[in-house]
Formats: C-alpha cells, sequence, structure tokens
C-alpha cells in the first residue's frame, strides 16, 4: 500500500509538472508555484540536516578517536566561531565573519586550487604522450590550444602573415586553428553528448514516473 | 634523462613570478565570442536593469574576479544598473560584494540607487524557477536588508523576464541551470563568463545563438580588458599565464621526445 501511495504521487506530480510546462492553464501554474515554494522550503531544511550530518559525524571521529583529534577539532571550533560570530555581528564588510572570510577561507580556497598548475605541468610532461592514434590527436590539438590561447599565438599568426593577390594569409595560425577546434569538434560532439544525456534523462524520468524503475522506493 | 618534478615545480614558479614582478604585458587581440559579450553590454540602453550571477568560489577568484571587476566598471561607464546575486553559491558573497563596492567607490556610484546587491538565498534551482514566475517570492530584501518594494526602479519587475540581461559568472554548472531555467523557459538573453577549462562546454550555446557572449578564463577577461582599453589583474596575469603555457608547451616536447628515445631503445 505504501509503495502504491508513494507511485501514484510520483505519477500524478510528474504528469501535472511535464503538462504544466507545455499547457498554460492557470491551475496547474498554480500548482507549479506552490511546488516551487515548497522546494525552497525543504532545501533550508535540508541545509539544517547538513549540519547536524556534518557536526554529527566530526562528534563521532572524535570520540572513537578514527582521525587525528586535531581534524574534527578543527572543524568543529571553526563552524561554531563563524556561526556565533555570524550571529552577533553579520557578515556584512568589516565583521568578524568577513576578516575569517578575506583572510583565511579566501587565501586558502585559492592556494589549494593553484596548486593544480604544479600537478598539470608535472603531468604534461609525464603522461601526455602520442602514443596511439588517439592520444596523438589528442596531443596535437591539446597542443594548438595551448598556444593558440595564449598572445604567442597571435604573435606566431603575424610574423607568417602572406599578402597574397590582395588576401592575407597566416602559414601558422594557431587562434584561428583554436576557433576551428573548439567551434567545430568539440560543438559537435559536445552537442552529440547533450543530446545523448537529455534521451537519457527523459527515458528515465518517464521510466519513474510510469513506475517502470523502482530503484529509489528501497 | 628525466627531468624531476621538483625541477618542474621550480621552473613554472619562475616562469609564473617573474613576469608579474617585472609588470611584463603583451598585447592580447579579443576574439568573436568576447567581442560579442562587450557589444551586447555597449548596446544596452542607459539605465537598462539587468542581472549578473556571482556563482564562484574563492578558488577561481584568480580568473573570475578579473571579469567581475571589469563587468561591473564597463557597466557603471555605461550607466547600467546591475542587480548582483549569487543564488547558486553561498560561498561568494563578501568575495563579490567587496569587489564591486570597491568599484562603485571609485566611480561614485551608490549602492541601493546605482546597482543592487542581493546575496544569497537557498533553493538552488527552485529559487531560479520561482525567479520566473515571482521575484519577490525568493528576493525580497538586498544585502544590506532594505526592502525592495521601496526601490521605485524595482515596481516594473514581477518576473526575471523583465530584467533586459542575465549574465552568469561561473565555476560550476550554473550557466547551465541558467540557460535551461531562465533562458530556455523564460526567455532572458543571457551571456556567461567562464573559467578556461569550462569554456568548451559552452561553445553549443554560443553557436546555438543562447549564450549572446561568453568569456573564457583569464583570457576572456584580459581580451574584455582590451575592449574597455583598461590594464588591470586580467592582463597582468596573462604574462605568467603565457609563460606557463609556453613551459607546459616545451615539457610536452620533452616528454615526447624522451618517450620516442626510450622507445627506439627498447625501454618503453
Amino acid at each position: 500500500m505504501k509503495e502504491l501511495i508513494a507511485l501514484l504521487i510520483v505519477l500524478i506530480g510528474g504528469v501535472i509538472m511535464t503538462l504544466q510546462y507545455f499547457l498554460n492553464i492557470p491551475v496547474l501554474d498554480l500548482i507549479y508555484k506552490n511546488v516551487l515554494d515548497w522546494s525552497i522550503v525543504i532545501s533550508t531544511f535540508a541545509l539544517l540536516l547538513a549540519i547536524r550530518s556534518l557536526l554529527a559525524r566530526q562528534f563521532q571521529d572524535l570520540k572513537f578517536k578514527k582521525v587525528k583529534s586535531i581534524f574534527p577539532l578543527t572543524t568543529i571550533i571553526s563552524f561554531f566561531t563563524v556561526v556565533i560570530l555570524g550571529l552577533i555581528f553579520g557578515i556584512g564588510e568589516k565583521t568578524p565573519v568577513d576578516f575569517i572570510y578575506q583572510n583565511i577561507q579566501v587565501p586558502l580556497q585559492a592556494t589549494v586550487f593553484s596548486l593544480l598548475a604544479f600537478y598539470i605541468s608535472s603531468a604534461a610532461y609525464r603522461a601526455f604522450r602520442a602514443k596511439n592514434f588517439s592520444s596523438t590527436v589528442l596531443l596535437i590539438s591539446g597542443s594548438i590550444v595551448i598556444i593558440g590561447r595564449i598572445p604567442l599565438g597571435d604573435f606566431i599568426a603575424k610574423i607568417t602573415t602572406l599578402h597574397i593577390n590582395g588576401s592575407v594569409i597566416s602559414l601558422i595560425d594557431f587562434p584561428a586553428w583554436t576557433k576551428w577546434i573548439l567551434n567545430v569538434p568539440n560543438v559537435g560532439i559536445k552537442r552529440a553528448f547533450i543530446f545523448g544525456i537529455t534521451l537519457g534523462i527523459i527515458s528515465t524520468s518517464l521510466k519513474v514516473i510510469f513506475g517502470i524503475e523502482r530503484g529509489w522506493l528501497k | 634523462m628525466k627531468i624531476k618534478k621538483e625541477v618542474i615545480y621550480f621552473l613554472l614558479l619562475l616562469v609564473i613570478i617573474l613576469p608579474l614582478i617585472f609588470g611584463i604585458s603583451f598585447k592580447i587581440k579579443p576574439t568573436e565570442p568576447v567581442i560579442n559579450f562587450f557589444q551586447e553590454i555597449n548596446s544596452l540602453k542607459k539605465g537598462s536593469f539587468i542581472v549578473v550571477t556571482i556563482s564562484f568560489d574563492p578558488s577561481t577568484k584568480a580568473e573570475l574576479l578579473p571579469m567581475l571587476d571589469a563587468l561591473t566598471y564597463h557597466l557603471f561607464k555605461n550607466d547600467i544598473i546591475p542587480v548582483y546575486m549569487n543564488p547558486l553559491n553561498a560561498n561568494v558573497t563578501n568575495l563579490g560584494y567587496l569587489s564591486i563596492k570597491k568599484i562603485a567607490r571609485k566611480m561614485k556610484k551608490k549602492e541601493n540607487s546605482d546597482y543592487y546587491y542581493l546575496g544569497f538565498v537557498p533553493g538552488d534551482k527552485s529559487a531560479l524557477q520561482d525567479m520566473g514566475e515571482d521575484f519577490y517570492s525568493v528576493y525580497k530584501k538586498t544585502f544590506d536588508g532594505k526592502d525592495l518594494e521601496n526601490f521605485n526602479i524595482f515596481k516594473n519587475i514581477q518576473k526575471i523576464s523583465d530584467f533586459s540581461l542575465l549574465i552568469d559568472l561561473a565555476d560550476g554548472n550554473s550557466t547551465l541551470d541558467l540557460l535551461t531555467y531562465i533562458n530556455t523557459k523564460y526567455g532572458v538573453p543571457m551571456a556567461s563568463g567562464v573559467t578556461a577549462v569550462m569554456a568548451s562546454e559552452y561553445y553549443p550555446y554560443l553557436n546555438s545563438g543562447q549564450l549572446l557572449g561568453l568569456l573564457g578564463g583569464l583570457r576572456g577577461a584580459a581580451e574584455y580588458e582590451t575592449l574597455l582599453d583598461m590594464s588591470a589583474k586580467a592582463r597582468r596575469g596573462m604574462s605568467a599565464q603565457t609563460f606557463a603555457h609556453i613551459l607546459i608547451f616545451i615539457l610536452i616536447i620533452i616528454g615526447n621526445y624522451e618517450y620516442f628515445k626510450g622507445k627506439r631503445h627498447g625501454n618503453n
């Protein structure tokens, strides 16, 4: 019985949501608007659930000493410090939360992400090799884009420009080749992906709406 | 002989730091997606009311903050009124808000009259869709707590489709979400600025005309600064990026040379 009710809710909800997109019926619009309001409220509570889950995990780690105590302690202290300071002083300009954000969070996040450049350069040297046809195509197109996206590409195109019978031709034009790679093969492949994924989403959604796919009930 | 990774790291550090120390700069040639973005802003009438969604983390600020700065400068210069918000990313509020305030102070623009900042609301994609039906069911106040209904300019706004343009600056999937839920469904014209690695993802939308313009990474921001005839963070950063790209290109060549040499000697 429970399963049947859940399936009916999904069927009715799914059909209404699909119809409201294509038909201009005020009642359907009203239902759609209400559902949107609900989902905003639910996602707000989901934040609370996420906080509870995060803290529960950290306290568990602290209690059972699964990891070094310093890590859960740092998370718990940071969490409560930011929340309490935010509630007392607000989060605007020149508040303690703003100070923490600008001087701890921003530099930390920016630094961690910047380290990627070092790994990429090392990986490019070690792994970016013409081992077979596919990797050679990737290597050539990647190298063209690397040079085509920097001013050196423009410079090379400029010094290799020839004027023949009034027309201007550049012999080594990395920016133009980059443009072609991005606009032709890239767009074609991406479109194929998008269509494939979209068709997959539609078929899965229909399966869920009509109760063919019931994995989500378990 | 293989190059040790410590040597690669050190070389990369040098090619990034030295151009920044010596202030080396290059001429940047703007590309079509950036020119289209720039012209789209120029085509807006004075006093146009547009939305700018800031959807990036501090982790990508090196690429996207210069974009936000250049865009804000351009909008203020053209007397366009932007409504900034970050409904898809709570983590950027202070970063974006302070950066905009700094430029506004320089250009003598007043908050809540020449520009508005609405901040974050929970709800993710539902909040976006809700803005398409009723803007005030999502945002009622500005970030500094003023009621939107007190501002005359908001009297003409009921839904997000009442804004002239939507611009998203993103390091995640937000541009795709906005294209799906706002551009396609409510017909709001849209342009976007994204990180370099994400730019190729959005070329199909650029070609289909769903995106009117696209700024891709630091290069996109530097091209935008060139069009604005200004030399700020992005153009300075492009010198470091240029040398880093050249180093990576050289490393790829050396790596392949070693690979083929080793293969000839039966080592690979």
